[in-house]
């Protein structure tokens, strides 16, 4: 972008006749404090550019100065949303890093627990994406169903959002007990509740008029931008993290990775929609492996990267020093870089972590499907109306915590 | 001073409270309803099931800080929300409620109607322009487009019942309207002019789908996202009032006005039967006597006799006021409806669906109508029926004028 917008230019500057408007950092619809610039002709826009670091939180520098096991709260503040994908993925990077097998169980409940994350980040996508286009009873509704996951979320980790569940090594405690009954009650009210939503919006002409032919990207465009998730498979690309290099046993689900073609709103809209269908049908999997693993372990078995066990503490000195030591001092990775990258529910979402052998990272850096995803808005927007930018923002699906980092 | 005089400006001060509570509880009920529709409860914390909440936002809304933009036109400025406001309320000086219940009974009150609208939109447009902000000036260009594209499908539908009953006065069309002049054939015209007017009317008064002058997604709150405080409450009003307005104009037209008529058979071309007048029927039924005979009023030692008259209310009166008034409140609650369902359409799409799907079905409407009242008259009436063998008004409207 060779000249930045800024709302004081000169008639010269911008083209005649034509408005600068600033939508945002404080509008209704930029989900957070993305500040868009648009240029107007009319109703129509001529330029748009998005302007970030309105909610800068330094976390990937934070997490040079604190060590490896603190970091993991600063991650779910990161895309705010899906608190447990931002964990997973950091989990994840470390794990490689040190190597280790992590227990099957351990695996399954980050896998419904992943699962579930992806529900309520979209169950907020569709209701804010919804209540963007007027539809204003979906967003409520979603909310509804969201907070039945939150529940979940506050069951077994204590939280409703930052939940600093998922921990190197495996997942920091077993599923306590009513879980498998909250899970199981989930299930059965979840398939309904798609039939309504998509009873009101999937047909309706006023959603699909404002949807279709909007922001739509080709596939080359996509791919050149570089996006990632529903918005590339929107497009026609089938790639999708959990089934092209699976993580955390995906190999053992079976699931399908929807795919649409027309590379629009409504199709990032369908896609979407049919992930959460097939986000159920993991979980509902997921439940089945839970019940086949009662009982095993949660957490690898090492000396040094997990934590002692809380008994064990009480029995002897050893495990008391070993616990003191694990807390304060923190785990120490052998030195070596690891990247590892999950699908999360707003596409690739990537840790790049390098260590020297000590507590703390060297360096944390943030593959963030947000942040990445954004960078296409302009190429949306250019020559659609003022309506449509706000659709197409709702289309991306952004978090701001994970833009600015 | 004459009693006629007298008369309105008692009437119109007992419609301007009733308007403005009306106001202040359709607020109410609609944020109850949504609540309703989105599985929520709504307000219900001040007062008894919330009923105070009102009185609270209105306390509130006085209270607040009102700022005025540096650079906007001061005058204009001020006068916007007035002129809003004032329009939409004066749509109500024309609207009979009931059998007598009315401010002013105006011969050409649909003309008159269409007008005071369009003047609303002015304070709208005038409000986004003078605030010198670029998000009003956006929401006052919707604004102007919207309404000027509206509006004549709004004038098409109302022109269908006009054309069969030929008058301009609301009194004469509920009056005719299922009258011994009925012919079922006009159901033909009249459901989808119906139809097409309460769709104008989403239009004309900007709300969902068509809320696009004030849609808070796109360009915050439109053409007022400058005002604060009363002015602000101003447009509110003034849209819930214009509301009511259409749905009052609705039922009018379209649903049979203040009257309450029920088939004697299936077969639609049998006379109905007019039970508009409940109350009298129920009063004759019980039997009631002294103070509490019919018709009600104030006291007699307060009111002057020549005033009394006119203030009072007969069981017709009351009876058709009621039927009015649920009448209303369904097309009101169907507002509501529409609103907790529908998305937003856009811009564009807004304009092509009037000029391009309203005007024209709208213009055919008319033209239907004109052919059906040529080649099937109203039943009763001579094939070769002119206005002025129409039935007269049932008030003598001369007098109030004569009288001056």
């Amino acid at each position: 972008m060779s000249t930045l917008l800024a709302p004081n230019m000169t008639v010269e500057e911008r083209g005649a006749g034509h408005i600068i408007v600033n939508m945002g950092p404080q509008h209704p619809s930029t989900h957070g404090v993305l500040r868009v610039v648009l240029e107007l002709d009319g109703e129509t826009v001529v330029r748009c550019v998005p302007h970030i670091g309105y909610l800068h939180t330094g976390i990937e520098k934070l997490s040079e100065y604190h060590n490896y096991i603190k970091n993991i709260t600063h991650y779910c503040r990161m895309d705010y949303l899906s608190p447990m994908n931002n964990e997973l993925a950091y989990c994840l990077a470390v794990e490689k890093l040190i190597g280790g097998e992590i227990p099957a169980r351990a695996s399954y409940i980050r896998v419904i627990m992943s699962e579930l994350t992806r529900v309520i980040s979209h169950m907020i996508w569709l209701g804010t994406h919804a209540l963007d286009m007027g539809a204003s009873s979906v967003f409520f509704y979603c909310a509804t169903e969201r907070e039945k996951i939150i529940e979940l979320y506050e069951m077994i980790g204590g939280q409703r959002m930052m939940t600093s569940y998922i921990r190197v090594g495996g997942v920091k405690d077993d599923t306590p007990e009513g879980f498998e009954e909250g899970l199981e009650a989930w299930l059965g009210d979840f398939m309904p509740f798609m039939d309504m939503i998509e009873g009101l919006l999937n047909e309706n002409p006023i959603w699909k008029e404002r949807t279709q032919g909007v922001g739509v990207l080709d596939q080359d465009t996509v791919i050149s931008y570089g996006l990632m998730g529903p918005l590339l498979r929107a497009a026609g690309v089938p790639q999708d993290v959990r089934r092209d290099e699976p993580y955390c046993r995906y190999e053992e689900f079976d699931f399908e990775v929807p795919v649409e073609y027309e590379g629009d709103v409504y199709a990032r809209y369908r896609v979407r929609m049919r992930e959460l269908r097939e986000s159920h049908k993991i979980v509902a999997q997921g439940l089945q492996k839970l019940r086949e693993t009662r009982g095993m372990p949660v957490m690898w078995a090492s000396d040094e990267f997990a934590p002692p066990k809380r008994q064990d503490i009480y029995a002897d000195i050893e495990n008391l020093i070993h616990h003191f030591k694990y807390w304060t001092e923190g785990m120490k990775p052998p030195a070596g870089e690891a990247y590892a990258s999950i699908e999360s529910s707003k596409g690739e979402l990537g840790f790049y972590v390098v260590s020297d052998g000590s507590a703390k990272p060297v360096r944390v850096k943030v593959r963030g499907p947000s942040f990445v995803n954004l960078a296409a808005l302009g190429a949306m927007c250019e020559g659609h109306l003022i309506a449509d930018v706000v659709a197409v923002i709702g289309s991306i699906d952004i978090v701001l915590g994970e833009v600015d980092r | 001073m004459s009693p006629e005089l007298l008369t309105i400006i008692v009437r119109g001060g007992i419609f301007t409270l009733c308007l403005l509570t009306a106001f202040a509880y359709l607020t109410f009920i609609e944020r109850r309803m949504l609540a309703f529709f989105t599985w929520r409860v709504g307000p219900n914390r001040v007062g008894p099931w919330g009923l105070f909440q009102p009185v609270a936002d209105g306390v509130k809304t006085i209270l607040k800080q009102e700022m005025v933009p540096m650079k906007a036109d001061k005058v204009l400025y001020m006068m916007s929300p007035v002129i809003a406001f004032a329009a939409c309320f004066g749509m109500f000086g024309l609207i009979p409620v009931g059998e007598g219940v009315w401010m002013s009974n105006v011969p050409v009150a649909v003309l008159l109607l269409l007008g005071l609208s369009s003047l609303g939109a002015y304070g709208l447009i005038l409000a986004g322009w003078s605030s010198q902000s670029r998000y009003p000036f956006l929401g006052s260009l919707r604004t102007c487009a919207q309404v000027i594209s509206y509006e004549l499908a709004l004038g098409l539908t109302l022109l269908v019942p006009v054309i069969i009953t030929g008058s301009l006065s609301f009194n004469d069309i509920g009056n005719i309207y299922w009258g011994p002049h009925w012919n079922p054939l006009y159901l033909l015209v009249l459901l989808p002019a119906g139809l097409l007017f309460l769709v104008a009317a989403c239009a004309e008064t900007g709300r969902v789908p068509f809320d696009l002058p004030e849609c808070e997604a796109e360009i915050v709150a439109g053409y007022h996202t400058e005002y604060s405080s009363m002015k602000y409450a101003m447009f509110p009003m003034g849209e819930y009032i214009a509301m009511t307005a259409f749905s009052a104009i609705a039922v009018h037209m379209f649903l049979g006005g203040y009257h309450l008529y029920i088939p004697s058979s299936i077969d639609l071309t049998q006379p109905w039967i007019n039970i508009s007048n409940w109350v009298g029927l129920l009063v004759d039924k019980i039997g009631l006597s002294g103070a509490l005979a019919p018709p009600w009023g104030p006291p007699k030692w307060l009111v002057p006799e020549p005033y009394w008259a006119s203030l009072s209310l007969s069981p017709a009166g009351l009876s058709t006021t009621l039927t009015f008034l649920a009448k209303m409140a369904i097309l009101i609650l169907t507002f509501m409806w529409v609103r907790a369902t529908l998305p937003r359409m856009r811009y564009d799409q807004l304009m092509r669906f009037g000029w391009k799907l309203m005007l024209p079905v709208g213009l055919v409407l008319v033209f239907l109508t004109s052919v059906l009242v040529v080649f099937a008259p109203p039943a009763g009436s001579e094939a070769e029926d002119d206005y002025g063998s129409r039935p007269q008004p049932v008030v003598e409207v001369e007098d109030v004028y004569a009288s001056r």
